[in-house]
């Protein structure tokens, strides 16, 4: 590739959504075709950029885009191995959402302001996995906190108004605290490029404690969006952001920039050396095997399908920082994958979810009985997506779930597969009678509110096509999960990489 | 070998190359076709055949695949594939009942699918991250890995003390269903220790004494339970447990006697699967054979094959198992004698609860079939031909055992030594009868506890009603109206003031 390319690539790909997305916000409410197309036209684009850059990484480039920002720390862009999984996470999914929440929101008012937040809010997430080094990441982090808040009181009624003042509090404090830790860290070693192996090896001695502290309010602005114990609270309550918006929410753009900031924390910026130097990993491990518990736990009294799934997006979000908290490479192969593989499956219980509530007005489970009869795709998608969230093979799940326990056996904490064992009990408390409810019981009554959306599907087909699509999706990468195109020989990839700098 | 580890999930491969796998494949394939072809004439007129057919076919799929596997993740997929699914065949009938144990089954099923995946992972981790089982064998086992995986392993074999779902379940069933859930399905958690559990293990050995010990209890309580019930596939899913108990006593023997019990265990996983598998049949069917003598032969053929009349299947495995545990070599506080009296007393408790059975299937309230109804004479003719055809496999059998695992003869005196506890349990049964013994009345068919905690568990995962704990609201957001409503009237002069006050600040640090 030449050089232009590899400087300007990863610029590339985050205008790629941020122009359609800016001149999305100047078009008028009636002009939906000129919308559409620009959406979809960001859409691809970004896919054929991502995927160049994903065959080059590959082969081992490297792309590097930096400007003069801040006096010792530049904004920088760069494309990694890391950065790469979660960009093309991000894009695949933005693709099927966008599709969806076009479907979604058809007839209803501020479709314009809807989009472009949509699109800066892609652009951000895109952005902060790019970003080179931590001052860039919390620039963008910013941004997604800002871009994401309008797409969570969209709806405009009290309730999500509420809410969304519950997510500003929430993340912006922990934004601030993040800058905290930023700052301090750049008092310390300045911020230079996310290497593998960290970079604070070098002023360890001496400087424990304030290391220590860096560390700590850093995971503590980064647990907010993460969903960390204590830090949870917006989550349930911003699920009443139109269906897109949660899905994208949960599987892509802020619990997962929580995650991959930790990924990043640990791995790029502290090392697995300076992890143990300064036994920082054991504290976190407790931290995230508490939220998986806590969170299953919660999560089996909810009535409501969406409140439910924010509960289970909580639990499962801190297998990640669970399994990049072990230290161990097969732990961080577990914890990297299922970053892919939840974002996937999650995205499509929310999708479900959101099919139900607008196709049929369900929105409790009580009230799904028998609707695997009425809408049989979306209910078959459901129960993959909840079989995955389980970890029954051979869905996506399954992996992510064997790597963690080995990897939790390979660092000698067995102690960790009880506490997967647990969650995994949990999870089939909760999603089981959800998929007993669909395909067993009768009907109980009149659907809530039913709308005929199409005369040939279940529901209207850019609703449906999406929520088929990633259950595919989340089965092929269970069943090829050995094949080299699978995100598990990816995140082995990354892994190697990692691992291989001593 | 097939090797599909760069195309499926790491590590996958299939195969059948070993002493066990191999006939047991064969055998678990016969059966399903056997069955399968069965449930086409039996489910014929069935409202929720699409329904049966769709479990049906997924539980196959995984039983296969699970005998095939080479590697730990595809022997998990089927076993994962087996128990879900079997939950649909459970709860076919839709009944109260059926739900319940169907409930039972899963909640059960999900444990054991845990313990066992934590099993698998602690000892994929111990063999270095290689995940085929064949390499497993040589990894010494720990008492956790060990624990582990004959928890999960056991609760779907179904021997005591992990019997809970067997006999709620297998009633509930089709009649088909259930004869593969106590043939087939249950043999799988069988096949999963023989995998994953090496017989030359120096811990297993240390253990197996103790196994050996629960099979004897598990086979003598699975009778002396099923002894109490009247409903007749309630008896037959009790003499599983039993059944199952003595398999586990050939699995321990496998340790003790350095592998050379594994083809009477063979012999007898065939054994028992054929047999069960005709009484299931005949008892869902049991109401068309009232008058008929040769059908009502057909049900005594296949009693008499387990209990263990001369020249059957039976007697050559019964045999086999005694002269296996002869051959081991016990602990000292294990008396190799005593234990072969108890066989015997096992062998006469089998033959009378099979006896109780015949006159169960005999009881007017328990003649009702499935089938009365709408069932065609071609259909019911059918039906009949596919239990005629199992029950003849079952009587060729010990040809064949002799052939293919060189299982011996019995001798006159071993065959002396099979027939007195026939006429033993003969003689028991009639007395029985004619005394008029009976238990207290609340001794039978009592409803298991289990289903009642079933119940207690289910209700702590899915609260009646929603006891949602209201914390104590905390907010911020009246403090903050309150401070704007304040700020209001003075916000700009206060910014003004304070603009001056740093203004004089500056200038005097400045001074």
């Amino acid at each position: 590739m030449s050089p232009f390319w590899q400087q300007y690539l990863p610029l590339a790909i985050i205008l790629s959504s941020l122009l359609p997305g800016l001149i999305i916000f100047t078009l008028k409410e009636t002009q939906v075709k000129l919308r559409i197309s620009l959406n979809l036209l960001g859409v691809s684009i970004k896919l054929v950029l991502v995927l160049l850059m994903w065959q080059a990484v590959k082969a081992g480039q490297q792309f590097y885009f930096s400007l003069p920002f801040l006096p010792g720390a530049d904004l920088v862009l760069q494309g990694d191995a890391l950065s790469l999984l979660f960009v093309v996470l991000s894009s695949v999914l933005w693709l099927a959402t966008t599709i969806y929440a076009i479907g979604y929101l058809e007839h209803s008012p501020l479709r314009s302001r809807f989009f472009g937040y949509f699109s800066l809010c892609v652009s951000a997430t895109v952005g902060l996995a790019l970003a080179g080094n931590l001052v860039t990441f919390l620039l963008f982090y910013e941004l997604l906190t800002l871009a994401t808040f309008p797409l969570v009181v969209h709806r405009g009624t009290a309730e999500s108004l509420a809410a969304g003042r519950k997510y500003l509090a929430y993340t912006l404090s922990g934004g601030v605290i993040l800058m905290l830790g930023v700052a301090l860290l750049h008092s310390l070693v300045q911020s230079p490029l996310f290497t593998p192996g960290g970079y604070v090896a070098a002023v360890l001695s001496g400087n424990e404690g304030l290391l220590m502290l860096a560390f700590a309010l850093m995971i503590t602005g980064l647990g907010v969006k993460a969903a960390l114990l204590p830090l949870h609270g917006w989550l349930p309550q911003a699920m009443v952001a139109p269906a897109p918006v949660s899905a994208l929410l949960h599987a892509v753009a802020v619990v997962k920039a929580g995650a991959f900031g930790i990924i990043r924390l640990v791995y790029d910026v502290f090392g697995v050396e300076s992890m143990y130097a300064l036994q920082l990993a054991q504290p976190l491990m407790l931290l995230a095997a508490a939220t998986i518990l806590y969170g299953s736990w919660r999560a089996l009294a909810q009535q409501d399908i969406k409140r439910r799934l924010a509960y289970s997006t909580i639990s499962q979000v801190s297998y990640i920082t669970l399994g990049v908290a072990m230290l161990g490479p097969l732990a961080a192969v577990g914890g990297l994958v299922h970053l892919v593989h939840q974002g996937v499956m999650k995205i499509t219980l929310f999708f479900c979810a959101g099919n139900f509530a607008e196709t049929l007005g369900i929105h409790k489970i009580r009230e799904l009985n028998g609707v695997g009869r009425r809408m049989p795709i979306t209910a078959m998608a459901f129960t993959l997506g909840a079989l995955g969230m389980i970890g029954v093979p051979p869905t996506a799940g399954f992996i992510s779930k064997w790597y963690l326990g080995l990897g939790a056996a390979e660092v000698e904490q067995p102690w960790l597969i009880l506490v997967f064992a647990l969650s995994g009990l949990m999870n089939a408390a909760y999603f089981l009678p959800v998929i007993y409810r669909m395909w067993f019981l009768p009907q109980s009554g009149p659907w809530p509110a039913e709308q005929r959306l199409s005369n040939r599907f279940e529901t209207h087909w850019m609703l449906l096509f999406p929520v088929i699509f990633t259950a595919i999706l989340l089965v092929l990468m269970g069943v090829f999960a050995g094949t080299e195109l699978s995100p598990l020989s990816w995140a082995q990839l990354i892994v190697e990489r990692e691992f291989r700098h001593d | 070998m097939i090797d599909l580890s760069n195309w499926l999930w790491p590590g996958a491969a299939l195969g059948l190359g070993d002493e066990f796998t191999r006939p047991w494949w064969y055998f678990s394939l016969l059966l399903w076709l056997l069955f399968g072809g069965f449930s086409l004439l039996s489910q014929r007129h069935d409202p929720r055949a699409v329904r049966y057919w769709l479990f049906f076919v997924l539980c196959f799929a995984g039983n296969m695949l699970l005998i095939a596997a080479l590697d730990a993740v595809s022997f998990y997929l089927g076993f994962s594939l087996l128990s879900l699914s079997a939950y649909g065949l459970v709860i076919h009938s839709n009944t109260a009942k059926a739900r319940r144990a169907g409930r039972l089954y899963l909640q059960l099923a999900v444990l054991g699918e845990i313990l066992l995946f934590s099993g698998l992972i602690l000892r994929a981790s111990a063999a270095d991250g290689r995940f085929d089982w064949h390499s497993w064998q040589t990894v010494p086992l720990e008492p956790l890995t060990l624990t582990l995986l004959l928890l999960g392993l056991g609760l779907k074999a179904g021997f005591w003390p992990l019997h809970w779902w067997l006999p709620q379940a297998h009633p509930v069933a089709p009649a088909p269903a259930s004869a593969l859930l106590s043939g087939v399905m249950i043999k799988a958690g069988l096949l999963g220790m023989l995998m994953f559990l090496p017989a030359t293990d120096t811990l297993m050995q240390q253990w197996a004494p103790l196994l050996l010990v629960i099979g004897l209890i598990s086979a003598f309580y699975g009778i002396l339970a099923g002894l109490l019930y009247t409903q007749p596939k309630v008896i037959l899913a009790y003499s599983s447990v039993s059944q199952m108990g003595y398999l586990l006593l050939l699995f321990a023997l496998l340790s003790l006697t350095g592998v050379a019990a594994l083809p009477v265990l063979l012999a007898y996983v065939v054994h028992h699967g054929m047999a069960k598998g005709s009484l299931f049949l005949y008892a869902g069917m049991a109401g068309e054979a009232a008058g008929r003598i040769w059908r009502q032969a057909l049900f005594w053929l296949a009693a008499l094959s387990m209990m263990a009349l001369p020249l059957s299947s039976g007697a050559l495995v019964k045999t086999g198992l005694k002269t296996q545990l002869a051959a081991a070599n016990l602990p000292a506080w294990l008396n190799g004698g005593a234990l072969s009296q108890l066989l015997t007393m096992g062998a006469v408790l089998t033959a009378l609860l099979l006896l109780h059975l015949a006159a169960q299937l005999r009881a007017p309230n328990n003649k009702q079939s499935n089938h009365t109804a709408k069932a065609s004479a071609v259909n019911s003719a059918g039906r009949w031909a596919f239990l005629t055809l199992l029950v003849s496999a079952l009587w060729l059998l010990p040809w064949f055992m002799v052939q293919q695992w060189q299982l011996a003869w019995p001798t006159l005196a071993q065959y002396a030594g099979l027939i007195w506890p026939l006429l033993l349990a003969l003689l028991l049964r009639w007395l029985w009868y004619k005394l008029g013994w009976q238990l207290p009345a609340y001794w039978y068919n009592r409803n298991a506890a289990v289903l009642y905690y079933s119940l207690r568990l289910k209700r702590l995962y899915q609260p009646v009603s929603q006891q949602q704990r209201q914390w104590p609201a905390f907010s911020l957001r009246p403090l903050e109206r309150r401070l704007n409503r304040m700020l209001q009237l003075l916000v700009v002069a206060t910014t003004a003031l304070l603009c001056c006050l740093m203004f004089v600040a500056l200038i005097f640090s400045a001074v």
